[in-house]
Parts: structure tokens; sequence; C-alpha cells
């Protein structure tokens, strides 16, 4: 090969781009909730060594004292790894041809489900769960990511021609009893709907073919395998027989940082030494399971931590309960036009509030200095004097580059007056705020708000390239936050595609 | 983000865990495409990043604008990080990860998630094969190739990211080509 040759392959190999994104936000909480700021380096390094010492001696004596047959046997085994190389060849093989039974039966057992998945017969489950257990449960933190104890009731998938899921339907409990219903279209968009208050928020999952879906079940024993997982018994549940496998993981520490060991908010007050990972999965069919997250202490004693279900899945004769499915429904790119109905703050605001011509009060786009690439001012002002709500919105330009930032900031700025230059805009966390738009100008939804002493607010949601500001000047006291005004905005732009 | 805007924030990452967050939003993609790049492993890549940035807010405080920016200081920290996770591969613990999350059909699981990564990552075979050949390198060489040809780095920005002179990396990058080309007369596209 010539060095030109290698070298254009080498500038122009497609790399691969791939995000995780429930690792990307573990690993955010747990770098955010360790406490390293708030200590000084030697009392973590000491943490750290007083840890890795308590966690190897627990281990070692768990090993030898432990009443559970399958420590012993873990320890035994590793004896005999180190003494008797015949022996740990035996140990495997019988481990692997147990998990080779299971992976046969599985694999025909969800083979038989796929075929019989035909076009109007219905995947069905009867419920899934997740739920969080003991001490653990209040150390979860609230945030985007962590969504909350749950409970899927019954659930039902169709499959179309193209072998795409197009009937999607449950209701699910949170942990704060509010009852939600989840659809998916003919789209495979998403529809979610409050039981509770009747709103409806659109959401955009990439239709999941249900080939998909079998593939990651079939062979789910083989794969937990190959990742490391190992294969510890049999188990029984429902009056079915189970296949047990764990992981463990010693990188856990008590509260504060082990230099290689991670803080996870939600086992930090059980004095873990271990994590322990438990799949247990239905023998002959992995598509129903229960996914659990144990940790113990230095004495062995085992916490359950959390628990995912799935219950029950079998394929039925007859069809979803289709007046249950939404409407297929297309979702339309946003352009300014669609400002009026995202901004339509009538029913959000306090009966006090009636909308007025922001050109009358003399804060049109052109009042403002906007220019055409802002939305006409949605303006509300209340009876209360001087309480004033008003908003506009943005579709940025490709990629937001300085010239858009710019332009942000300035309409922005232009949105305000003076006083609220100097005494709110000016404050490093509206700036970093506006900075953090333009730097993932691709991201997700974002959305803020800020207030400064005189009555001022000023709130902004963005979702890809949207990006609202929110403004009320107001000296009343019993207000609702801005921020209520900009989650219900953020879910409206979420039915669009910017 | 200007560099001044990025000094301002590490100082206030010294003392303000949110501000190190902005860091880590900032960053992770970088780093984690970095880690994946070079490790072509979806499970290495995550256990790897996750020590980066254990790494970088532990030592936050000593990090110094004089020496290296901080995106060299991170880039500097995967690398070692890659390093050490090729020399520990046979021995490494697993990381915790949190195999629980939420399920649903249209939200499967973190292991599917996983799956489906590593089927995506797969796809790109030219990819794979490049990356088995520059892997059969010397870690010294691989780190050139890649930060030069799959980060897009300068040879000035890999000298500080490696801690050696532009000269040395010239001649690194120089030889390590050689050898892959060598390499790749036997590689099949």
């Amino acid at each position: 090969m010539k060095e030109e040759e290698l070298l254009k392959k080498l500038e122009s190999v497609e790399l691969p781009e791939i995000e995780i994104e429930s690792h990307r936000n573990w690993l955010r909480t747990a770098l955010l909730t360790t406490g390293y700021t708030e200590k000084r380096w030697g009392v973590i390094v000491y943490d750290s060594v007083k840890s890795r010492i308590k966690a190897a001696i627990a281990i070692i004596t768990r090993g030898f004292t432990s009443q559970q047959p399958v420590w012993k046997v873990a320890i035994i085994s590793i004896c005999v790894v180190v003494l008797v190389a015949s022996g740990t060849w035996i140990l495997l093989n019988r481990e692997w041809a147990s998990a080779e039974t299971l992976v046969k039966l599985s694999r025909i057992e969800i083979e038989a489900l796929v075929s019989d998945l035909t076009p109007g017969k219905t995947l069905y489950m009867r419920e899934q769960t997740y739920q969080r257990y003991g001490p653990a449960a209040p150390r979860i933190m609230e945030g985007s990511w962590y969504l909350p104890e749950s409970r899927f009731g019954e659930q039902w998938l169709q499959v179309d021609e193209n072998g795409n899921f197009y009937c999607f339907q449950s209701a699910v409990t949170d942990s704060d009893g509010n009852v939600w219903q989840e659809s998916m279209t003919v789209d495979g968009e998403q529809l979610i709907r409050s039981i509770n208050t009747g709103e409806e928020t659109w959401s955009r999952w990439r239709p999941y073919p249900v080939t998909q879906y079998m593939n990651s079940a079939l062979s789910l024993p083989e794969k937990l395998l190959d990742r490391g997982w190992e294969l510890v018994g049999d188990g029984e549940w429902d009056g079915r027989e189970t296949t047990v496998f764990e992981k463990h993981s010693y990188w856990v520490n008590h509260g504060t940082n082990l230099e290689q060991g991670y803080v996870i908010p939600w086992v930090a007050d059980l004095d873990a030494v271990e994590i322990i990972f438990r799949f247990e999965i239905v023998s002959d069919n992995p598509l129903f399971y229960s996914e659990e997250m144990w940790v113990a202490n230095a004495t062995g004693e085992r916490t359950l931590v959390e628990q995912h279900r799935r219950i029950n899945i079998e394929v039925l004769d007859e069809p979803p309960p289709l007046e249950l499915c939404p409407p297929p429904y297309v979702i339309r790119t946003f352009t300014l036009n669609d400002a009026d109905e995202v901004l339509d703050l009538e029913s959000l605001l306090p009966a006090r509030f009636k909308r007025i011509g922001a050109a009358s009060e003399g804060l049109s786009r052109e009042d403002l200095g906007l220019d055409s690439i802002w939305s006409d001012v949605v303006m509300y002002r209340s009876d209360v004097t001087d309480e004033l709500v008003y908003a506009y919105l943005t579709i940025m330009p490709e990629p937001a580059d300085e010239q858009a930032r710019t332009e942000v900031i300035e309409g922005i700025k232009a949105g305000a007056p003076g006083d609220f230059h100097q005494s709110a805009f000016g404050t490093d966390a509206v700036e970093s705020d506006v900075a953090d738009f333009v730097r993932n100008p691709n991201g997700g939804g974002y959305g803020g708000a800020y207030s400064d002493d005189d009555g001022w607010e000023y709130g902004n949601v963005r979702v890809d390239r949207v990006f609202v500001a929110i403004y009320r000047i107001s000296q009343f006291q019993e207000k609702e936050p801005l921020s209520q005004l900009a989650e219900v905005i953020w879910r409206r732009l979420n039915k669009f595609d910017q | 983000m200007d560099l001044e805007q990025e000094k301002k924030l590490v100082e206030k990452a010294k003392n303000d865990i949110a501000a190190f967050g902005e860091i880590y939003d900032r960053y992770y993609p970088r780093i984690f495409g970095y880690v994946l790049r070079r490790t072509a492993n979806i499970e290495t890549a995550k256990d790897v990043t996750s020590e980066v940035f254990f790494k970088a807010l532990k030592n936050i405080g000593r990090f110094h604008w004089h020496d290296v920016s901080l995106s060299s200081w991170l880039y500097r920290i995967a690398t070692h990080e890659i390093a050490n996770s090729f020399r520990n591969s046979k021995r490494r613990q697993l990381s915790v990860e949190r195999v629980s999350d939420f399920i649903s059909m249209s939200n499967p699981s973190v292991e599917t998630v996983l799956l489906e990564a590593e089927a995506e990552l797969k796809r790109h075979e030219e990819y794979i094969t490049l990356c088995e050949n520059i892997s059969k390198l010397s870690i010294k060489y691989q780190e050139v190739i890649t930060l030069r040809f799959f980060e897009n780095k300068q040879i000035k920005e890999i000298g500080q990211i490696l801690g050696k002179r532009e000269g040395t990396v010239k001649s690194l990058l120089h030889r390590g080509l050689k050898k892959l080309r060598g390499l790749m007369e036997y590689a099949t596209f």
C-alpha cells in the first residue's frame, strides 16, 4: 500500500459516533454527588486505602464464612484456578453446558414467539414494574434522568407488515400516584397523556422494530455470559423455573470516594463493599425476567436496591383495543408561524391576565429591535399594576456560531429595560446559560428561570434550534414560578420537528 | 465558549461542582468518542471515560493553564487511562454500571442499548479493520496516529497531550504510519 493510499484511508474512514445516554447521565450524577471538592486530597487518599483494605478483607472473609453456597463455590473455584487447571476446565465446562442448554431453549421459545407475531396478532405484557427498595430509595435524586418508581399496567403491541410495533398502550403509575398513558402511533411517534389532567405530550422515539426487540432478548443468557456475568444457579419465580446470573462489582465506596471507585448516591449510606447485579430469567422465556441491583456490606448482608420486572409476555390472537391507540400523527417542522400556538399562555396564567397587543404597548418586535429571525412578541397584562408577562422565540440558524450567539444575546437584552441589563442580565448565571445553549445547539430540551430583586424574571426554553425567551415583571408576591410556564412551552415544542 | 470563558470556568470548577458539571457536559462526548475510537469497545469506553472524569474532578484543583489547555489535559488523562486499560485488560474489574434502567418498549433497557451500540460499532467495518491494525502497533504509535487522524489534532496539540516535543511527535507519526502501512499490506478492505 502506498503512503498516499493509507493517508487517504485514515482521513476518509467513517468513524463511529456513538453515545450511551444512560452512561452519560449516570456518570454526571455520580461525579456531581461525590463531594470531592469538599474534601482535602489527603483525606480522600486515606479513605480510599481504608476502604480498599476493608473491601478486600470482607470479600475473603465472606468467602469462607458465608452460609451461601454460591460464595463457597466461587472461592473454591478461585482456588481451583490457581492450583488445578484441569479442575477449572471441568467446572467452567459444566457451567457452559448448562448455559448452552438454556440458550437453545430460549432461542426456540423466542423464535416461536416471533414466528407467531404475524400482522393482526398482538404481543401482550401483563405488567412491568420498576421499584426501589429500603434505605436506598430516598437517596435517589430527582432529575430528568431518574424516572420515578413506576408500574406499567397492561401493554399491547401490534406488529405491522414491516415488523414494527405500531400500537402501544399502557398505564403507568408513578411514585406520586400520577397515572400516565403511553401510546405509539403508526409513525412510531409516542404520545404521553396524563390520565389525571388530560395533558398530552408528544415525543419522538424512533420506531422500534419487533425483530430488534426480540433480538435483544434472543440469546440473552449467552450475551450475559459474554459480558462477564456468572451463571449462579436455578431459581423459581411465579411457579416457573428460572436461571440466575450475577455480576459482582467491588468498585463501590462508603460515602466518600475511592481512588478507583464511584460514589453512587443510592448506595452511599449502606456501607456497601460490593454491588451485585442480578438477572433472573424464566428459563423457557427470556422475555420474562427480573433485573435487580443489590448491595452487600462487609458482613455479607445483602440489600435489594432496585428491581425491574417484566411479567407474563405472550402472543394473543386478538388485536389490541384499538380505541386506545392514537390516530396517526405526522410531526410538522416547527416554523415561526407556530410561535403563537406555542406561546399561548392564556390558560396557564391566572385569570387576572389578559392578552394584549405588544405593539400597542410599544413592545412590538420592531420596537425591541428584533430582526426577522424572531417571532412576534406575545404579551399578557394583569389587572395588578405593572404586572406583565411576555415571550418570544427564535429558530436558530444552522449550528449556532458566534454570530448566532450574539444575535440571541442581543435579542434577549433588547427584550428587557436598561436596569434589567445591569441587575440581572449581567450576572454569570444568565450569561453562562446562554452560552450553554449555544454550546449545545443540537441538544435536547433545556429551561431555566432567573430573577432579580426588582421583580423581574427571565426564563428560557430550548428544544434543539428553537429558543424561547420569557419575561415577567411583577411586584405581586404570590406569583407562580416562571419555570412552570417554561416547562409547558418545552412540552409544546416537542410536538414539532425542529 | 472562548479561552477566557473556559479559564474562568475551570477556576470556578475548583470550588464549585456545578461548574465541573459544565466542563463535563462540554467534554464528555469528545472524550467518550476518543476512547471509543481508540478501544473499539463500548464497555471499555464507558469504564475508561468514567475514570477520566473522576480523575479530572480529583485533580482539577491542581490544573494550571500555563502547561496545557483543558481539552489537552483531558485528552492526556484519557490517553493514560487507555494505556492502563490495555495493560490491565485481563485483570480489570468490571466497573459499576447501572444495569437497571427504565424499561419500556420504546425505551429499552441498558443491556439493549449496549447491544444496539455494539451493532452500530460493528457496522463501521472499514474503521474496525483499520483499528485492528493500529492496535497491533506499539501504544506510542497508536496514540499519535489516532490523535492525528481520528481526533483531527494538530501536531502541536498532540505534543501537549502526550507531553512530547513536536519533533518527537512528527517522528513517531512518520514511523507509526510506516509500520501501519506494512501491516495494511495484508489487510483487506
